[in-house]
């Protein structure tokens, strides 16, 4: 439950837009759904955090462009983290563009590091516990990029198909043919 | 059990979160900071250095350094070279100096006792700070031939 539900989310975004405190609250807010999302579509922790960290610097770099719509904006940090995932997708690799264009001095790279090296631990201690979901993971790895998504949003985060519509800047029909096709695709490599 | 059942019932990790995030926190909302001095050490150097240029070495009449003249005349002459002098002289300089310093990160190992300096490629950085670096000394050069053979 988000800690500011005192407030609607419309009114702490448009003070967000010019206060790096209140965005700190949204951050707090998502940031475990966000890191969540992107760790179980790559199995990677250090990359999770690699692009968990990108996304929400281009969220607060870029959110005075936000709009309200109606929509969460947990949405508008799923599609950031889609696109980011997305170019790692294409690249195989991954490269946090404005993380090392602001990461000016070696400290901040070390504070950051130092973040993934404590979580690192834990987080592959749980990993070690959820083999069929490793399993699983590795089955949907070998899906093209757009049914790993759309698979990961409905059924991992359990969003609506409204939602990834929203987040994916598709038609609810085009997300449910996706979502179809990619159950179909996966289920072939069920024995 | 169906495949979608199967999906929905998953037990699927969930990283915990420690509190070594805040960390992280600190560095992103001092980020857009520093993304405002990033432009600022590109866009105005980058203003300055064009019309420079184009006035110095094109000739296109952009009225700056008249502009300067025209609204500087009050001044005792000492005063108005200095003041010709630094926006002309003194900003590119400041320009290459800063974007150089951004590029640069210097550390001191006392373990080691080494003393360690990188250098990051950013290119738009680079360009500015040789730019800057080419119309100070340009400048300097133009008010050195004006010094040595204007009393000729």
């Amino acid at each position: 439950m988000p800690a500011y539900k005192f407030k609607n989310e419309e009114e702490l975004i448009s003070i967000a837009k010019n206060n790096p405190r209140i965005f700190g609250e949204l951050y707090d807010t998502y940031y475990p759904r966000i890191f969540g999302y992107i760790f179980r579509i790559t199995g990677d922790h250090a990359l999770a955090c690699d692009i968990t960290a990108e996304t929400f610097l281009k969220a607060w770099l870029k959110i005075g462009s936000f709009q309200w719509k109606g929509v969460s904006i947990s949405s508008w940090f799923f599609k950031i983290a889609t696109n980011e995932l997305n170019q790692y997708f294409r690249k195989k690799k991954y490269s946090p563009q404005v993380l090392r264009d602001l990461s000016y001095f070696d400290e901040e790279k070390q504070k950051i590091a130092s973040c993934y090296d404590s979580e690192n631990t834990e987080v592959t201690a749980k990993m070690d516990k959820a083999d069929e979901f490793i399993q699983l993971r590795r089955k949907l790895n070998t899906l093209p990029p757009r049914y790993q998504t759309v698979l990961a949003l409905r059924y991992f985060e359990e969003l609506s198909i409204a939602e990834i519509s929203h987040i994916l800047v598709k038609k609810e029909n085009t997300v449910r043919s996706l979502l179809s096709r990619g159950l179909e695709k996966l289920k072939i490599l069920f024995p | 059990m169906n495949l979608v059942d199967y999906l929905k019932t998953i037990p699927k990790p969930t990283p915990t979160e420690t509190g070594e995030r805040e960390k992280l926190k600190i560095f992103l909302v001092t980020a857009r900071k520093s993304s405002k001095i990033g432009l600022l050490l590109i866009g105005l150097p980058s203003l300055l250095i064009s019309i420079f240029i184009l006035q110095a070495l094109f000739h296109f009449k952009f009225g700056f350094i008249q502009w300067l003249g025209g609204n500087t005349f009050s001044l005792p002459t000492p005063a108005k070279a200095v003041l010709i002098f630094v926006f002309l002289v003194g900003f590119p300089m400041i320009a290459m100096v800063l974007n150089l310093l951004s590029l640069s990160h210097f550390q001191f190992d006392e373990r080691s006792r080494e003393f360690r300096a990188t250098f990051r490629i950013r290119w738009w950085n680079i360009v500015i700070a040789l730019a800057g670096g080419a119309l100070a000394t340009f400048y300097i050069l133009r008010i050195l031939a004006d010094t040595l053979l204007g009393g000729r």
